[in-house]
């Protein structure tokens, strides 16, 4: 692993965390993260690749990393290994939540399967956009794929802002939801902006 | 097949290398700052006093709103666990949480009756009992006390001293204050106008529905506050919390909801004019409407309402006017 860094957003996010008095919630979305993250970070592994620059963003983690026969189905399998795991906490953790009736258990069953729903929308930079992305290379070209994709992080974007503002409005004045619509927004429109870029600019390599 | 293949990733693959200027060298304000809001966010998590507090309440109203997030989270999970008893899906329940729209029909409050209060009584006498017994700490009432309700009545003072038997009253008359030769016969103070001083044959079987210690009977009592005689409309039970509570008598119960003095409480028409009150429940185990069989539970023992422990509130009534509970079944243990 090359290095860690840590966005300054990320940062005002832990800080407005820490302030809020839900010590319990943050914990256990803290558990939920680390398990998500582990999932990818785990297959990575397992598929003997490296892990070269971890991101701690806004958005939550950014991993790049370099697999050995990288191929595009595998790129799917790591991107779905996050959703993955929290599915997988959830299953393990749900009995012995029933049994014990324990509030930390139920919150980090809540926060995983939040989670792994939320990650499992078509939008990049999400996991589900990630892995759409990654099955759709495997049949077309990659400029018709940023196409698809970019229509479909719009989409679901906008969705995401109109959820964010109705939630905004009801609960008087959560704007979480918003927030993560305009995460979803904004790089659908970064997408937008480096597909008129060529991809030898942006230092890409296609191999054939 | 000529098949291209791809190592996706979020970024450039080969980043070109950053150039260290010679501004580089020396400390970097940017994560200098960060840390110092990290330290900031850590000091008004902790610390008391209003401006850190008022702080924490702003940016918990920018995540949060006046949604309790903890809590939809953690409806959430008990429906992924299994373990919830609401019955509508998943998701539904979220949002119902989320919106804090819990979906399920307020109960509203049942306004205070006011024939449930305790009515001064109209002869405001400093009576000294030949009986008079230490007073001891009862469960159910760990101090008197009053309250005022919204409609400004007084409300109801579970005293936690045993009631006075006005047949043995007497006026404490202090040798040569005689002012006349009557007899200084033990006299009967009137019940309330509510009150049926009657007993009754029931027609119909009845069982007591819990059995414990009486730590307030009915009748009037010596209030320990405001030091007038007081009528306790009911018979109060101190029993553990949970206990079970069985119903009198085969009935229908006309009544069950919450309220601001009795907190939990049912009422059963067991028919010929007679009904049962049961008050300051933990749960209710009965519906409105429902038919219900002698020593059915009819709710749990608990403390809801104004009272301060674990007790039963028992009342009876005969047409509408109240009637001592004890004259029909035995509530002691």
């Amino acid at each position: 692993m090359k290095n860690i860094r840590i966005t300054p957003a990320f940062v005002l996010l832990a800080a407005a965390l820490i302030c809020c008095e839900n010590g319990g919630l943050i914990g256990a979305l803290c558990a939920a993260v680390a398990a998500h993250e582990g999932g990818h970070l785990l297959l990575i592994r397992l598929w003997g690749g490296r892990v070269e620059q971890l991101t701690l963003g806004l958005g939550g983690m950014d991993i790049r990393y370099t697999c050995p026969r990288a191929s595009y189905p595998k790129d799917a399998w790591i991107a779905l290994a996050g959703p993955g795991a929290n599915l997988l906490c959830c299953l393990l953790c749900a009995a012995p939540a029933q049994r014990l009736e324990n509030e930390g258990l139920y919150l980090f069953l809540g926060c995983s399967g939040l989670l792994c729903l939320f990650n499992l929308l078509p939008a990049l930079p999400l996991d589900g956009g990630v892995c759409l992305r990654a099955l759709l290379l495997c049949r077309w070209e990659m400029e018709r794929c940023d196409r698809a994709l970019a229509v479909c992080g719009w989409c679901v974007g906008m969705a995401l802002l109109a959820a964010g503002v109705l939630l905004c409005v009801l609960s008087q004045g959560n704007v979480t939801l918003l927030v993560c619509a305009l995460f979803v927004l904004s790089r659908a429109g970064r997408q937008g902006r480096q597909r008129r870029k060529t991809p030898l600019r942006l230092g890409l390599k296609e191999r054939a | 097949m000529n098949r291209r293949t791809y190592s996706y990733r979020r970024g450039p693959r080969y980043a070109p290398a950053r150039r260290r200027g010679a501004g580089d060298r020396g400390i970097r304000l940017g994560p200098l700052l960060l840390c110092g809001l990290l330290v900031l966010a850590v000091y008004l998590r902790f610390s008391p006093g209003e401006t850190p507090q008022a702080v924490r309440q702003t940016v918990a109203s920018l995540l949060e709103g006046e949604l309790s997030l903890k809590d939809a989270v953690m409806v959430f999970g008990q429906q992924i666990a299994g373990g919830s008893e609401e019955d509508e899906g998943v998701l539904q329940v979220f949002k119902n949480k989320l919106l804090g729209e819990d979906g399920k029909e307020q109960a509203p409050e049942a306004e205070p009756d006011v024939e449930e209060y305790e009515v001064p009584a109209s002869n405001h006498i400093q009576e000294v009992s030949p009986d008079e017994e230490e007073n001891t700490q009862t469960a159910g009432l760990k101090t008197g006390r009053l309250f005022l309700s919204a409609d400004g009545l007084l409300g109801v003072c579970e005293s936690p001293y045993p009631a006075i038997d006005p047949n043995t009253l007497r006026f404490e008359i202090q040798e040569g204050e005689e002012m006349d030769d009557t007899p200084n016969e033990p006299f009967t103070i009137p019940s309330p106008d509510v009150v049926d001083d009657n007993t009754y044959d029931l027609p119909f079987v009845c069982m007591a529905p819990v059995k414990g210690r009486i730590t307030s009977p009915f009748g009037y009592r010596d209030h320990p506050i405001d030091e007038e005689v007081k009528f306790h409309y009911g018979v109060d039970v101190a029993l553990n919390k949970g206990s079970s509570i069985a119903c009198l008598a085969d009935g229908t119960v006309i009544d069950a909801g919450t309220g601001n003095v009795y907190g939990n409480y049912v009422r059963v028409d067991h028919g010929g004019g007679f009904t049962s009150f049961y008050g300051h429940m933990d749960s209710i185990s009965v519906q409105k409407g429902k038919t219900v069989k002698q020593g059915t539970e009819i709710g749990k023992v608990g403390s809801t309402g104004k009272s301060t422990g674990p007790h039963l509130h028992f009342e009876m009534r005969k047409d509408g006017k109240i009637i001592d509970p004890t004259d029909y079944v035995e509530l002691a243990a």
